[in-house]
């Protein structure tokens, strides 16, 4: 099967099934017709979402995976064992495909338990930028898994963003990392505009500018390959009013602010999967 | 002697520690004899340590004055009103002509130098700060060649100073940072060196083998970033292994604010610097 044109199931249908289904959809992966996705029945705008697509919608979690060759895992994670359940005890269906899952905090060894034996595992951890295709995604190999199923994981992720192989045991620091990592630059963003308010600029230009600079910076870090420091560097004339910004961030402890809560949410990650453990 | 050596006579006035780690640099390199050195202090008895080397004594700034072609201004800088007058008195008139002057005075503005010294014909000034590693091969210094000092002047105190460390030519507005970082510096890392010690003899280790080991690291790392040209944060990056012993430290470091400690460090003392070349 090349990874052209491939017939995606969505088991769970919320916004991230959604931000995906398009991403597959636009990078020419795969055709809205031959898309489906099961839904709960009470979600009518994911049904709907993904019905303005030209792909299908259900209730039952079992046509999803008949009708496809790759599945993505996408329901909320407390609702995971039931709906992998649904698809264990289905009898005379084709469980030999590949199934990725994006739900947070259950484990490779979980998903290969809830599903049949033969069906073949990747964890995948994107973040939310996915829904405007600049997510930052990893993904983990299942005991079965193929070079194959990776070379159509990795063609699928990228369609929405960047995606890097990881192993399982990183999975918590990556979580408090480019998993919760975006809402600390919205923080970030959200200051940097009510810093500019305070000086003056309406809100609305200092929200663009803000954002925009973090999207810039990011950028500049990731395709010069340059160190962040030589960057700050370049940027930091002497004398001038970058220095007296910086120094201001490093008399509030900036730094250790972010290093903390990387730590802290990390600690807290491994505290919740662990309290999940079964 | 090499190309580089000094033909120039050099003469001190003011014989502290600065004016011997000068000289000492410059004879151990084979660039100047003691022959050719002239040093006043007010008790001659205390030069007697450059006469055993072969270095010529006084206690008159005009005998320096009349017979260097190179002069350095070494004193206290509250003792220079007291030592030029000194040396004005004490020389014979038409002698002091077309002398350099090199002034390692903290805070005595080049104006200032030229005010005191334009009566004599023919005279240029360079002020200079160093620092005191100057005295172990390792200064960090900086000079500003006053409005009559020519390009042989600049190389002249170029090489003086390059056989003890880094030197470099900077505009006079900077040298209340400069001093602040590499004249107070060694104190800043004096203070590291102990508080790094201090940890390690907390965990343990001896206080000799504490201090050598400290001292020899921040030598090291100074060394790396000279050598190899590497942002300071790249070279971090290379200590700090993934969830290792490195970064744990690094962030009890970034926790405390040490960056912004140096940051204001420099930045308090800059201002201090500015404040003291006011009172003059």
């Amino acid at each position: 099967m090349s990874s052209k044109l491939m017939k995606i199931g969505f088991i769970g249908g919320g916004k991230m099934a959604q931000a995906l289904a398009k991403g597959f959809i636009s990078a020419g992966l795969a055709k809205a017709e031959h898309m489906i996705s099961s839904c709960h029945p009470s979600d009518l705008d994911s049904a709907k979402a993904f019905k303005d697509l030209g792909a299908e919608s259900h209730f039952e979690n079992v046509p999803v995976v008949e009708k496809s060759d790759v599945l993505i895992v996408a329901v909320k994670p407390s609702v995971v064992p039931i709906a992998l359940g649904d698809i264990k005890k289905a009898s005379g269906i084709d469980t030999d495909k590949l199934f990725l899952s994006i739900a947070m905090g259950i484990t490779i060894k979980q998903l290969e338990q809830h599903l049949p034996s033969n069906a073949r595992v990747i964890r995948v951890m994107p973040n939310t930028p996915a829904l405007v295709k600049s997510g930052a995604s990893v993904f983990v190999r299942g005991s079965k898994t193929t070079d194959q199923d990776v070379t159509i994981t990795k063609s699928l992720l990228k369609a929405v963003g960047t995606c890097e192989e990881v192993t399982e045991n990183h999975l918590d620091a990556i979580t408090a990392l480019s998993g919760s990592g975006p809402a600390y630059v919205y923080v970030l963003i959200e200051s940097l505009a009510d810093g500019g308010v305070k000086m003056g600029l309406p809100r609305d230009l200092a929200y663009r500018l803000a954002a925009q600079t973090v999207l810039g910076a990011g950028q500049m870090v990731r395709d010069t390959n340059i160190h962040p420091g030589v960057l700050k560097d370049n940027v930091t004339s002497p004398a001038g009013s970058t220095a007296t910004g910086l120094h201001y961030l490093e008399q509030k402890g900036f730094r250790a602010a972010v290093i903390g809560a990387i730590e802290a949410a990390t600690q807290r990650c491994i505290q919740v999967s662990g309290s999940q453990a079964k | 002697m090499t190309e580089k050596t000094i033909k120039q006579k050099l003469g001190f006035i003011g014989a502290g520690n600065m004016a011997n780690a000068i000289c000492e640099g410059l004879v151990r390199k084979g660039r100047v004899a003691y022959s050719q050195i002239y040093v006043s202090g007010p008790r001659l008895q205390h030069l007697e340590s450059w006469k055993t080397k072969g270095a010529h004594i006084t206690t008159k700034n005009g005998y320096i004055l009349d017979e260097a072609d190179v002069i350095f201004l070494s004193v206290k800088p509250h003792i220079l009103p007291e030592a030029a007058a000194n040396m004005f008195e004490t020389s014979q008139p038409n002698k002091a002509t077309n002398k350099l002057f090199i002034s390692i005075l903290a805070g005595v503005t080049l104006e200032s130098l030229e005010n005191i010294l334009c009566r004599l014909d023919g005279t240029r000034v360079v002020r200079v700060m160093p620092n005191t590693p100057l005295m172990v091969g390792e200064g960090c210094v900086v000079f500003c060649p006053g409005q009559q000092a020519t390009e042989d002047d600049i190389a002249l105190v170029k090489s003086i100073f390059e056989v003890s460390g880094m030197c470099q030519l900077v505009p006079e507005a900077m040298i209340n940072g400069v001093g602040a970082l590499a004249g107070s510096g060694p104190a800043y890392i004096y203070l590291i060196i102990e508080a790094l010690s201090d940890g390690a003899v907390k965990m343990g280790i001896p206080r000799e083998m504490a201090t050598s080991f400290a001292a020899q690291t921040v030598l090291g790392a100074a060394k790396m970033v000279l050598e190899t040209g590497k942002h300071p944060g790249a070279l971090k990056d290379e200590v700090c292994s993934p969830g290792g012993t490195t970064i744990t430290g690094i962030h009890a470091l970034e926790r405390s604010g040490v960056r912004s400690a140096f940051m204001d460090a420099v930045e308090c003392a800059t201002r201090r610097s500015a404040e003291l070349g006011q009172k003059k």
